[in-house]
């Protein structure tokens, strides 16, 4: 299944890579593949979209972006959630959990 | 492998980012575009379709340069050469070449330990040597008049020794010569 809606994958994308983000810092590439793998497809991010994102969260001070050389590989930007990240996606969790499950108040679908 | 950051280059062009802004974007997108070829490569496209799926992030469905419109970059330290200052401050790169040096140290433990070794046994060396320099040539006596303070010695004719030490009693007989 592919998600059409443009607006509704726009309204979760911040909460998708702060999550993403909550265990360890990743790169960009990464954070691309691990979206459309734990989606199985449905949520997919080009790189156009994906990184302006990830500029924007940097600029809220939400994730912090850092080149990191490691021996035999190129260098990569690996993103890491900041504390104040931390505490956004906490506040963004709970406005998930209360927005799903007032839609399904309202529409009757009911999640296992 | 394409050469991706050419596209993106003009993909990017007339938005007045900083040239720091600029080579940044280009180099991470480039990785990302050419992760997405090999990709693409080892589900079994052709070079061609390759290139083309790595593209297509650039455009599809929304174009990089849209995104990058609407957005306030953060602010990018720019790559620096050692030794180079950033803002003109004589120290501005002062923590960035500590750093640097600490990474480095950090890499090669066994060139550390002899540098570390070298500079603490030169330093120790020439302080214990400056400490006796002072107190010996420098620093005066802790005497009043110290720079009239002369030293006597005795002679001896019949021993032809000279240089022999006075004692207190030679000191007074030596006084009272005419």
């Amino acid at each position: 299944m592919r998600l059409q809606d443009r607006e509704l994958k726009k309204g979760s994308a911040e909460l998708l890579i702060l999550s993403l983000l909550e265990d360890r810092p990743r790169h960009g590439y990464e954070i691309g593949q691990l979206i459309e793998l734990r989606s199985d497809g449905a949520l997919r991010f080009n790189a156009a979209s994906l990184y302006p994102l990830l500029y924007r969260l940097e600029k809220r001070a939400w994730i912090r972006g850092r080149w990191v050389e490691k021996e035999g590989q190129r260098r990569r930007r690996y993103y890491r959630l900041t504390r104040t990240g931390r505490k956004v996606l906490a506040a963004q969790r709970d406005s998930w959990c209360e927005f799903v499950a007032a839609i399904g108040r309202i529409t009757g679908i009911e999640y296992a | 492998m394409p050469d991706f950051k050419s596209e993106i280059r003009k993909s990017i062009a007339g938005l007045n980012l900083s040239p720091a802004d600029e080579e940044q974007i280009v180099e991470e997108l480039s990785q990302h575009l050419e992760e997405r070829c090999e990709q693409a490569l080892s589900l079994g496209a052709s070079e061609e379709q390759a290139k083309q799926i790595a593209l297509d992030e650039l455009t599809q469905p929304d174009s990089l340069r849209e995104q990058l419109k609407r957005t306030k970059l953060p602010v990018q330290r720019p790559s620096l050469a050692i030794g180079v200052q950033k803002d003109g401050n004589r120290f501005s790169g002062f923590f960035d070449d500590l750093r640097f040096g600490l990474r480095m140290l950090a890499k090669q433990p066994g060139f550390a330990v002899v540098a570390i070794l070298t500079l603490g046994i030169g330093i120790g060396a020439t302080t214990a040597m400056l400490s006796v320099v002072q107190d010996v040539l420098i620093q005066p006596l802790p005497y009043a008049n110290s720079d009239r303070l002369y030293a006597i010695w005795a002679s001896s004719e019949s021993t032809d020794q000279n240089r022999i030490a006075a004692s207190g009693l030679d000191f007074t007989r030596f006084c009272r010569l005419p």
